[in-house]
């Protein structure tokens, strides 16, 4: 009944206008080491980021950084890909996933298992709103992988449907569902917990029109 | 008429956080405060999230690309696509050659030789005749069955000539003729025979290196890379 229209910032980034990144990859095919080193600075933030949101560990997630770089410049010439971004953050993600799999094995639990206490994220002393940014990532820690996968790409980083279906070898479709189930499981999960009550509050009263709608964005810039 | 309409499923609530909602939608999220107090919480979770700060980022990952050197590549993989076309070419021209060696002349031979012999026949159909008074016993011994003319002979007579089947007259066929009359055919018959299994092993190996090598290593390369 309710129809949806694709729309947002991100979203408006169609894939579809073409790779920014082809000029530089092109430079790179002919073995031109600095454009290969410009993607590597042009996205080592955001593999970073995200390996490390999906591993928890700063020393695993600077090695599968260092090797999605370095297994994307050695397969350069297979890249068919309509996006070089898209292309790194899969073999990040899958690298990501061997070492989950690998911790998994090591430790005796099963992959999909929700950890009861994760291991606590420590942002940034000078961030402000801290027990916040904690339970938001304490709630984002405890989603499963491939929901983990996709709120990060796709919420935490801004990376537009297409993109993220690209970077993880899945539909579009699935994309739109797990995003779902995993906001659903993350709303219950800020809900639990009293750092994310204010958040959730005052979603509340600006609903209830007893707050100006402009808090909300004084609100999220702070 | 928009205040009938079912409140928004907590699906499409939790997608609506980053989508422009479409005019219906809209216009119950304007209406239904439950639903609008949801999909604001939504919209501020993922405003939330889009807010949280990066890691920082512990070093510069460029300066190890120096020390990567490329994989050696093996000839087999540069030459895949010229190793293929070479190995489809030696294919067909095999199949053509054996398809050809199956109609020429000497393969009728073969397949008179594959036959099983007349003689061999008569004595298996000496051993099913009942021995019984009247039973008759009637055999046709391998030069009659060759020349299909009908002989009236006892039991002893038909295994006598199963035994010594050389004394049989032979005769000298055609193949036999053109052998005599044409010396150097065993020559050229050696010569399609090496070419024939010249192709296979080009074939052989072009399935090797054209097909199944670089198959293994497209799987190896697929594994590391997805």
């Amino acid at each position: 009944m309710f129809g949806t229209v694709p729309a947002g910032e991100e979203q408006q980034l169609a894939m579809g206008t073409g790779d920014p990144d082809s000029t530089l990859v092109a430079a790179a095919r002919a073995g031109d080491h600095d454009a290969f080193a410009e993607l590597v600075r042009r996205y080592q933030r955001l593999v970073y980021a995200v390996s490390y949101r999906l591993l928890r560990d700063q020393t695993l997630a600077e090695d599968v950084t260092q090797d999605a770089f370095v297994r994307a410049y050695l397969s350069l010439d297979r890249f068919r890909g309509t996006s070089f971004r898209a292309w790194v953050l899969r073999i990040a993600h899958n690298a990501a996933l061997d070492q989950l799999r690998s911790l998994a094995r090591h430790r005796h639990v099963p992959l999909e298992a929700v950890p009861e206490r994760p291991e606590p994220f420590n942002p940034p002393a000078s961030v402000e709103h801290q027990g916040l940014v904690a339970a938001l990532e304490a709630a984002i820690a405890v989603l499963p992988p491939d929901q983990r996968a996709v709120v990060l790409l796709a919420d935490v980083e801004g990376l537009p449907y297409e993109e993220v279906a690209e970077a993880l070898a899945i539909p579009l479709g699935t994309v739109k569902s797990r995003l779902a189930r995993a906001r659903m499981r993350l709303r219950a999960l800020l809900e639990a917990d009293p750092r994310a009550r204010e958040l959730l509050e005052l979603s509340g009263r600006l609903a209830s029109g007893e707050s100006d709608p402009s808090d909300l964005a004084t609100w999220t810039q702070e | 008429m928009t205040r009938e309409a079912p409140h928004l499923n907590e699906e499409q609530l939790a997608l609506l956080a980053s989508e422009v909602p479409d005019p219906l939608a809209e216009e119950h999220l304007a209406s239904c405060e439950r639903c609008r107090r949801r999909w604001q919480q939504y919209v501020m979770i993922r405003e939330a999230m889009r807010a949280l700060p990066s890691p920082a980022l512990p070093r510069d990952f460029t300066f190890a690309l120096e020390r990567v050197t490329p994989p050696s590549i093996p000839w087999w993989w540069r030459h895949r696509f010229s190793i293929r076309v070479g190995t489809l070419l030696a294919a067909t021209l095999l199949v053509m050659l054996l398809s050809t060696a199956l109609v020429l002349p000497g393969s009728s031979e073969k397949r008179a030789l594959e036959q099983p012999a007349p003689t061999a026949i008569a004595v298996l159909s000496s051993q099913e005749t009942p021995t019984g008074p009247g039973a008759g016993g009637e055999v046709l011994p391998p030069s009659a069955a060759l020349e299909g003319t009908p002989m009236v002979e006892d039991t002893a007579t038909s295994v006598s000539a199963f035994a010594a089947p050389a004394e049989t007259p032979s005769r000298a066929t055609p193949e036999h003729e053109a052998e005599v009359t044409q010396p150097t055919g065993g020559f050229w018959r050696l010569v399609l025979l090496s070419f024939t299994a010249f192709l296979g092993i080009i074939t052989l190996l072009g399935l090797i290196f054209g097909f199944g090598l670089p198959m293994i290593h497209r799987i190896r390369s697929k594994n590391v890379l997805q």
